[in-house]
């Protein structure tokens, strides 16, 4: 059996991916951390992973497609053209992430809400299969609740 | 696993109500321009390292700027106990 490795994976410590005519990237407005292992600030740069916790989580009855509501809450974003790999093709997203009680995250783009995830303890990732357009997208991944860990981006085109 | 699809369709539309937010929103805007630039400078930035690495790779192995990091400190860090010596 053979693996199909990532197009690209994008991380709190490695952000950016370049490929010719190509680039995705991810960005990150306002995680937390505290005083003490797994959630000081050391561990997580060396664990290369943003923790979210619950009391700075955003209210999932309010609409983040508004940059004015977007912008006052904890979220992460992602933005990609990746249309010279042809736009017949689908981008395999895959979102890894590591609980620590329970954890919700709304999936937006501008134009609204794409599903509300809640993130379990028994899963450590969800898949976004996204149809490539022929110009660059952005989706945002919301923090809605609960104390969780984000670990990165993989993105396979195939 | 779980599983979200997002269709080209609700691409297109994210992507109209994206530019009729920026048009609407002037910190948004400014916002998106400086991440404009962010990615120019990520981009440049990886221009260069490739760049440099390719300079690297086409330096012959007697030319002193193609000795690891390390055996050019050793020789400036003997240059230093030399001249300390000297004076």
């Amino acid at each position: 059996m053979s693996c199909l490795d990532a197009t690209f994976t994008l991380t709190p410590r490695s952000p950016f991916y370049a490929g010719v005519n190509q680039w995705s990237l991810l960005w990150c407005f306002g995680a937390d951390f505290y005083a003490s292992y797994p959630t000081d600030f050391s561990s997580l740069y060396s664990a290369d992973r943003l923790y979210f916790d619950t009391y700075t989580a955003g209210d999932p009855n309010i609409d983040y497609a508004q940059w004015i509501n977007r912008r006052r809450v904890p979220f992460l974003g992602f933005n990609a053209d990746l249309s010279a790999l042809g736009t017949a093709k689908q981008l395999a997203l895959i979102f890894g992430f590591e609980v620590a009680y329970s954890g919700r995250v709304l999936v937006y783009t501008d134009a609204g809400l794409i599903s509300d995830q809640t993130l379990t303890a028994t899963d450590s990732q969800f898949l976004l299969e996204i149809e490539l357009p022929s110009q660059s997208f952005t989706v945002y991944f919301i923090h809605a609740g609960g104390n969780w860990f984000f670990k990165g981006l993989s993105g396979y085109v195939v | 696993m779980p599983i979200i699809r997002i269709t080209k369709a609700q691409i297109d539309k994210a992507n109209k109500a994206r530019e009729a937010a920026l048009l609407k929103d002037p910190e948004f805007r400014a916002f998106d321009e400086r991440q404009q630039l962010r990615r120019q400078a990520a981009l440049n930035q990886k221009a260069q390292i490739e760049e440099a690495n390719k300079a690297r790779m086409s330096t012959p192995p007697n030319d002193p700027r193609s000795r690891p990091c390390d055996e050019r400190k050793r020789q400036r860090e003997t240059v230093a106990t030399d001249m300390e010596q000297d004076s």
